[in-house]
């Protein structure tokens, strides 16, 4: 149904003015609160449909001729994007545009460098070390997030962030712990509970969605590093498994996140939490019983109770946040 | 939000990518070229598209050398074989006089000097010639930068 409008609510205005209903004044304020006029839906949908065709046709026209294009076009096409994607952030914020345009050209801005950078190795046949460029471009959006309180570029910037870590230790062959997959390992659950704690700064500049998705991120990485600390497939004579108390530590930590989350009212945390919780439950679940059962009955029971913890997480997580 | 810090981290942007493309483009414009030899295999990049790997006879360290350890800095000085270069000596500090030599990092015996890569149209890398020869262009310093591929003394790919 289309949503009413100045246009269409004036002849009704009209005739309650006449018919005495209401006064001029009250009739032009009833109108101030309507829109001037609204799209329809088709137009809407036909719109949003022709302008996808329209970047897909200039994408396939580019990558068709991208040999024979210049590569100071190249260049100079991907600064201009640059150039206009954070100009349309900045003058989006400042005018209250509808938040998708400036979001989004801030996340163009947030990945064009990279873009950029890659396109440079291109041209001269750059073959250096993933560090030295994810680190450039890292550095590139370091103020970004924190300028432009952008919640797309945070999370850009965080992916850009834990990507550094598994890049500098294996290109470096730092091996502080055993091996560099452990080392990684350690390295992203410090980082994760690192990230984690220094995202309530959101809090004081009252960015919750930021806050919010560093929390998460946060403890995401910390369970991803304690997860696969003890998964390395080779094991030496000297080696003692320690995996059952890392993934319980894992368990503890998520049933933790889920208590701050009740306390706190911080529904993303309950949710990521359970999620994780009920991960954990069925990777001890396959670990367990793996060499147990045939690989029928390991499917149809790990089946079961991917179900069974998918309801159940469903149900508590709605109590708890109700 | 401070809109004139982002206008300047949009101009520091600009300034590093420009500066970045300058920088290479100087070398492939100023620096001496040479001629390696080369031997392809054939990945993909996917954030880059088609590129042909390349080793060449310079990238094993020779057994008269002993370096050992993972990404050690070393200098190579190359020695003129007819048209041709292969390893002179191997030295952990730039060396002195006019001779030509480049940069690279140990990794074993293996040796990368940054030149392993050189993108090709797509599709273009699937059947690479096996007489391949690399210009490349050494800056002074010892970077290096892969030019262009040679196969039967025309340039690859046509």
């Amino acid at each position: 149904m289309m949503k009413p409008t100045q246009k269409s609510l004036k002849p009704h205005v009209n005739a309650w003015i006449e018919g005495n209903l209401i006064t001029q004044e009250q009739g032009e304020g009833i109108l101030a609160k309507y829109p001037t006029s609204s799209t329809s839906p088709a137009t809407m949908t036909f719109s949003i449909i022709g302008g996808m065709l329209c970047i897909l046709g200039v994408i396939l026209l580019v990558s068709a001729n991208w040999q024979s294009i210049p590569r100071e076009v190249k260049l100079g096409a991907l600064l201009g994007l640059l150039t206009a994607s954070t100009l349309l952030g900045t003058e989006g914020s400042r005018r209250k545009w509808h938040p998708a345009i400036p979001e989004i050209s801030y996340l163009f801005a947030a990945v064009l460098p990279l873009i950029g950078l890659a396109l440079v190795s291109q041209i001269f046949n750059l073959g250096g070390s993933g560090f030295a460029l994810i680190l450039t471009w890292f550095i590139s959006i370091l103020f970004l997030p924190f300028l432009s309180f952008s919640p797309s570029t945070f999370v850009v910037w965080m992916i850009s962030l834990s990507a550094l870590v598994p890049l500098a230790i294996t290109e470096y062959h730092w091996a502080w712990f055993s091996d560099e997959d452990q080392t990684i390992s350690i390295m992203y659950a410090l980082l994760g509970l690192v990230v984690a704690t220094a995202s309530q700064l959101w809090s004081k500049a009252g960015r919750r969605m930021q806050r919010a998705w560093g929390e998460s991120l946060g403890l995401i990485m910390t369970s991803l590093g304690l997860y696969t600390y003890d998964c390395t497939t080779y094991y030496p004579h000297s080696h003692v498994p320690i995996w059952q108390i890392a993934w319980g530590a894992v368990f503890v930590l998520n049933l933790g996140a889920v208590f701050v989350g009740y306390k706190a009212h911080r529904a993303p945390l309950v949710t990521l939490g359970f999620v994780m919780l009920g991960i954990i439950i069925l990777s001890f679940y396959c670990r367990l019983v793996g060499s147990m059962l045939s690989t029928g009955m390991l499917f149809l029971s790990a089946g079961t109770l991917l179900i069974i913890l998918i309801f159940t997480v469903h149900k508590l997580r709605k109590s708890v946040l109700q | 939000m401070k809109t004139w810090l982002l206008r300047i981290i949009l101009m520091l942007q600009i300034l590093g990518l420009v500066s970045l493309y300058a920088y290479h483009l100087s070398i492939e414009k100023t620096g001496k070229t040479y001629l390696l030899k080369a031997e392809p295999v054939d990945p993909r990049d996917l954030l880059s598209g088609d590129y042909v790997a390349l080793q060449y006879a310079i990238s094993t360290l020779p057994d008269r050398f002993d370096i050992s350890g993972f990404n050690i800095p070393i200098y190579v000085t190359l020695q003129p074989t007819g048209t041709l270069l292969e390893i002179g000596d191997v030295t952990e500090a730039p060396p002195t006089g006019n001779v030509p030599y480049l940069k690279g990092r140990a990794f074993g015996r293996q040796i990368s000097y940054g030149i392993e890569r050189y993108y090709v149209p797509e599709g273009k890398g699937k059947h690479v010639p096996g007489d391949l020869y690399a210009e490349i262009v050494i800056q002074p310093g010892g970077t290096a930068q892969l030019k262009k591929l040679y196969s039967a003394g025309k340039p690859w790919p046509r």
